[in-house]
Parts: C-alpha cells; sequence; structure tokens
C-alpha cells in the first residue's frame, strides 16, 4: 500500500511538472523532462552540429535552448527498444559526417573515432 | 542497387508478422480504432493551434501510439487541457498500436518503409514508455532525436530498395521533418542525423541493416525477389 501510494505521488509530481512544462513551454521543467526520460541521452560535453562515431553507433551533438549538450544516436531503434548498429562499422569522413561503413570498408572502418 | 517490385499483400503479411512478434497492434486504413486516433489527435492539435490538417492526416500521417497502464494514464490525463484527450487515446489500446496511412500502402516498398519507419518509434516506445511520449510531445529535441532516424530508414528503403535519387529522397525527408514544429536547434540536429544516415547510404552501406531487415521479412513472408 505504501508503496502503491508513493508511486502515486510520485506520478502526480511528474504531471505537474510535465503540466507546468506544457502550458509554459519553460526551458527548465523540459530539461527536467529530459532527464527522467529513459532513452533521451544524458547531457555530455561537445560541440553542436559535430558528429562522432560512439562504437558502431553514428552520433550528432545537439545543443538544447538551455545550453546543455548532448550526443543523440543517428540510428533508429528496433522494435525491441534496443539501439542499432552499423554492421560494418561506423566511420567519420573527412566532411566531419559520421555513418555506417561501406560494406567492402569494414576493415577500415573506425569502431569508436573521437568527437569532432 | 537495382530497384525491386515488392507485392502489396506480400510486404502487408511481412508486416502483421513483424507486429504480431512484437507485440503490437496493427490498425489499417479504414478501422474504426485509426479513426478514433486521428481524431483525438486533430483534437489535441486544434488546442494547440498548429494548423493540423486532419483530411491530410487521414490520408498520409502514419502513427505509432502507446498502450497504457492505469497509473500511467492518471498522470496523463493531469496534464491541462489535452491530457484527458491523450489519456483516452491511450487507454483505447492495451498495447502499442501502429495506425497505417492509406499513403503508406500504397505500394509493398513504401509499406515497409513505414512500418521500418514507425518500428523505431515502437522501440522508443517500449524503452522509454508513456513518458517518451510526454517528452517527444513538449521537447521539439526530443522529436528531432526519435523522428529523424526513422526516416533515415526511409531513406535506405527508398534509395536501396526503390533505386530514389538520394539527394531527391533526403530533401523530401527535409521537408517532411519541417513539419514537426521543431525550433532551430532541433532542426538542427535533425538535419545532421538524415545527413549521417544520407551519407551512410551513399557509401552503399544500410544503415542499422534496416533495408537487411526488410529483406529477411518479405521472405519469410514469401517473398522470391
Amino acid at each position: 500500500m505504501r508503496a502503491a501510494n508513493a508511486l502515486r505521488a510520485a506520478l502526480v509530481v511528474i504531471a505537474v511538472i510535465v503540466a507546468v512544462g506544457v502550458v509554459d513551454g519553460c526551458d527548465p521543467i523540459r530539461e527536467g523532462v529530459m532527464r527522467v526520460t529513459t532513452g533521451v541521452p544524458e547531457p555530455s560535453a561537445c560541440v553542436p552540429d559535430s558528429q562522432r562515431c560512439a562504437g558502431a553507433v553514428p552520433e550528432v551533438c545537439s545543443q538544447s535552448s538551455m545550453g546543455n549538450t548532448r550526443w543523440w544516436p543517428s540510428l533508429s531503434l528496433r522494435a525491441d527498444g534496443t539501439q542499432r548498429v552499423c554492421s560494418n562499422g561506423c566511420v567519420v569522413d573527412d566532411a566531419g559526417v559520421a555513418g555506417c561503413a561501406s560494406p567492402d570498408a569494414s576493415v577500415s572502418a573506425a569502431s569508436d573515432g573521437g568527437a569532432l | 542497387m537495382k530497384p525491386v517490385a515488392i507485392p502489396l499483400d506480400v510486404a502487408l503479411r511481412a508486416v502483421q508478422a513483424e507486429a504480431a512478434a512484437a507485440d503490437v497492434e496493427l490498425l489499417l486504413p479504414g478501422s474504426g480504432g485509426r479513426e478514433a486516433i486521428l481524431h483525438g489527435l486533430a483534437a489535441v492539435h486544434a488546442i494547440s493551434g498548429d494548423g493540423w490538417d486532419l483530411a491530410y492526416a487521414r490520408e498520409h500521417v502514419s502513427t505509432a501510439l502507446p498502450g497504457a497502464g492505469a497509473p500511467a494514464l492518471a498522470a496523463l490525463a493531469l496534464i491541462p487541457v489535452a491530457g484527458p484527450i491523450l489519456a483516452g487515446l491511450a487507454s483505447a489500446f492495451k498495447r502499442t498500436t501502429v495506425s497505417l496511412s492509406p499513403a503508406a500502402m500504397r505500394d509493398g516498398l513504401t509499406l515497409m518503409a513505414t512500418w521500418r519507419h514507425e518500428s523505431g518509434h515502437v522501440g522508443a516506445i517500449k524503452r522509454g514508455g508513456l513518458m517518451w511520449c510526454i517528452a517527444y510531445g513538449i521537447v521539439p529535441e526530443v522529436r528531432a532525436g526519435a523522428e529523424a532516424p526513422c526516416y533515415g530508414a526511409d531513406i535506405a528503403h527508398h534509395v536501396h530498395l526503390g533505386g530514389a535519387d538520394l539527394d531527391g529522397i533526403t530533401a523530401a525527408v527535409l521537408a517532411s521533418l519541417e513539419r514537426y514544429g521543431l525550433d532551430e536547434p532541433a532542426l538542427r540536429l535533425a538535419r545532421g542525423i538524415v545527413r549521417s544516415n544520407a551519407e551512410s547510404v551513399r557509401r552503399g552501406a544500410d544503415p542499422g541493416d534496416v533495408v537487411a531487415e526488410t529483406r529477411a521479412s518479405l521472405r519469410a513472408a514469401g517473398w522470391e525477389p
């Protein structure tokens, strides 16, 4: 019973937070929603618009209006909720664009290229 | 890559099989459930006043929405004004529901591309639940990070299977992303993600094996290319 009440209280708090965010479009509230949402990347230092390979996943750096930056994967999820990856590795080209390596270039593909 | 003709009936069997395996409710054009979803979304958008067009959506918009348990619905219903409508929508279905538009069923290729796009949203809902949907609704950055990768799957399908011009389909995708109410930072994120996927396809890669998955699914449904 106590757990149920705690859950209910937590949900009410979340709902109020969301409600305020909806009404005000308030950046701190939006950031708060992002922080508690599974699947939203944690804030991370990066240069907005830069791209990198995180293992075999290409990622793009975003910057919110709050100024926080995050690395977002450029590949979609599978229906089971797992992250898709580049089966032949990920490469960052000379223009700074991260993407999946071509099938015949897998040997030389970087698997963990750094941020630009 | 040589374009392939995918029969619509085979594609539909493949999508139905994948939906069943993923425990997803699949709604086809004309179903009552799809109409309910469209009218519910129209009501929400009417509140926001963003000019959402029900007639256009009925023909062109496919959706993925969560089914929801009681606690989540209670939280959703507390959102002012639009909350009860969203809660009503989510409560109508016990599991995640994908609603396909008539445009999605124009041909087998479009159906598979649309399904692969929507299955990305299914995965996000599976991982993040109703909170993900709320974040999607109120944070443009989340919408960009959710939609752009799914559009990457569209690009890969139309180029690798349909023989579409990469630059042309990329431009069309970028135009579509303009309709998601993204602010400038979110648009930049979406463009970056699309560019990443387009470059993968330009290199001949299949980003995240989305096309390979579709080929396997079609073969399982009896497709012989």
